[in-house]
């Protein structure tokens, strides 16, 4: 990864649209907009938004990462759509960033070495998208796979560990658990990611590049 | 109350009465699952609730998998019929669609992949009897 030139983050996996310039977590510039069915509209301002107030061009950027999901199924489809229409355009390359690794790292300095933590975001009104995670110094350990899975059965998984959720849980499903209330990572943290684990699945090659919907069920008719 | 009940019509008029009766019962973000064979009356339904909110110009969306409406209210009228696989509902942000607390959704052949469908929804059951006449069944799922 360069490290002298800035990564431009974006992150539309939920009701926020994100986008973060970041040049060091000491300098960074971002901007967060929560209006409804806005994401298609105000990401090009925002990104435009973030470039114009560091006063450098997108062909300065060094390298563009876009919140892979999972989430909103139209919002990681703008978010993607226009991660690689500005790399295309300025010949840059993408990191599709794990949306809840970035959720984890946000969260992480609230917790011990090897605390074990549960992410719950919320699919529909029945389902929920739900990991266990080991919060290791060095990397994020998933104990149980990101997955599917239905709000009601979501005691199979948690047990005493703090939930990050955008959940209000039945006291059916959960015992007393220190809550706190994130849908998406803030943008700053989908840069961050990029910076500490993207080097891997940096990439030109985004042509086929799909966000991660998690939705693999079988054919029912 | 007219959900959860069942009813035998003899004409196009009778349903039109009960679509206009079954929109007093439906509010923003509820989905409503329509099934029954071909030509049993799943469109003409829609079709005639949705002129209680000031919406004429209904046809059926099996070729375009979903239509979406403004009048007094949003509403989404979408047709499974034609879709060969879950994905493809995925594919147009299905979950979307039915996450839109705003929105009234109608799904034809729902049946065909309930397992999009949200747990909480109504159905009603349109069947086409030999002597022409039809049941149409109204059941409320939570």
């Amino acid at each position: 990864m360069n490290k002298q030139k800035p990564i431009l983050a974006l992150e539309t996996s939920e009701k926020i649209c994100g986008v973060c310039l970041y040049f060091s977590d000491d300098k960074f510039f971002e901007s967060k907009i929560n209006l409804k069915n806005s994401h298609s509209e105000k990401i090009f301002s925002s990104i435009d938004y973030v470039l114009n107030s560091a006063g450098i061009n997108i062909k300065d950027v060094g390298v563009i990462a876009v919140s892979n999901g999972p989430g909103s199924f139209t919002g990681l489809r703008i978010g993607m759509s226009a991660a690689k229409g500005l790399a295309l355009g300025s010949n840059l390359p993408v990191v599709p960033v794990p949306t809840f690794e970035a959720i984890a790292l946000q969260v992480k300095k609230y917790f011990k070495i090897n605390s074990e933590i549960v992410i719950a975001e919320r699919v529909n009104s029945d389902e929920a998208y739900v990991t266990k995670i080991n919060l290791d110094n060095e990397k994020i350990d998933f104990i149980i796979p990101l997955q599917v899975k239905k709000i009601d059965k979501l005691n199979e998984i948690i047990g005493k560990e703090p939930i990050i959720t955008n959940i209000s849980f039945d006291e059916k499903i959960i015992n007393n658990n220190f809550i706190i209330n994130i849908g998406a990572p803030d943008p700053f943290y989908i840069a961050q990611w990029s910076k500490y684990f993207g080097t891997g699945v940096k990439t030109t090659e985004y042509d086929f590049m799909e966000p991660n919907y998690l939705k693999n069920f079988l054919i029912k008719k | 109350m007219l959900v959860p009940s069942i009813h035998k019509v003899v004409s196009e008029e009778q349903t039109s009465n009960l679509a206009d009766e079954f929109v007093k019962e439906i509010s923003a973000g509820d989905v409503i699952v329509l099934n029954g064979e071909l030509g049993t009356g799943k469109t003409f339904f829609v079709k005639k609730a949705l002129l209680n909110f000031g919406i004429t110009d209904v046809n059926s969306p099996t070729f375009a998998i979903v239509n979406e409406f403004e009048g007094k209210g949003k509403f989404y009228h979408l047709d499974f019929y034609r879709v060969e696989k879950i994905n493809e509902l995925y594919d147009i942000g299905i979950e979307d669609y039915f996450n839109d607390k705003e929105a009234i959704s109608f799904v034809e052949w729902g049946n065909l992949f309930s397992d999009v469908l949200p747990k909480k929804r109504i159905e009603v059951n349109f069947k086409l009897n030999q002597d022409l006449t039809r049941d149409i069944e109204f059941k409320r799922y939570e």
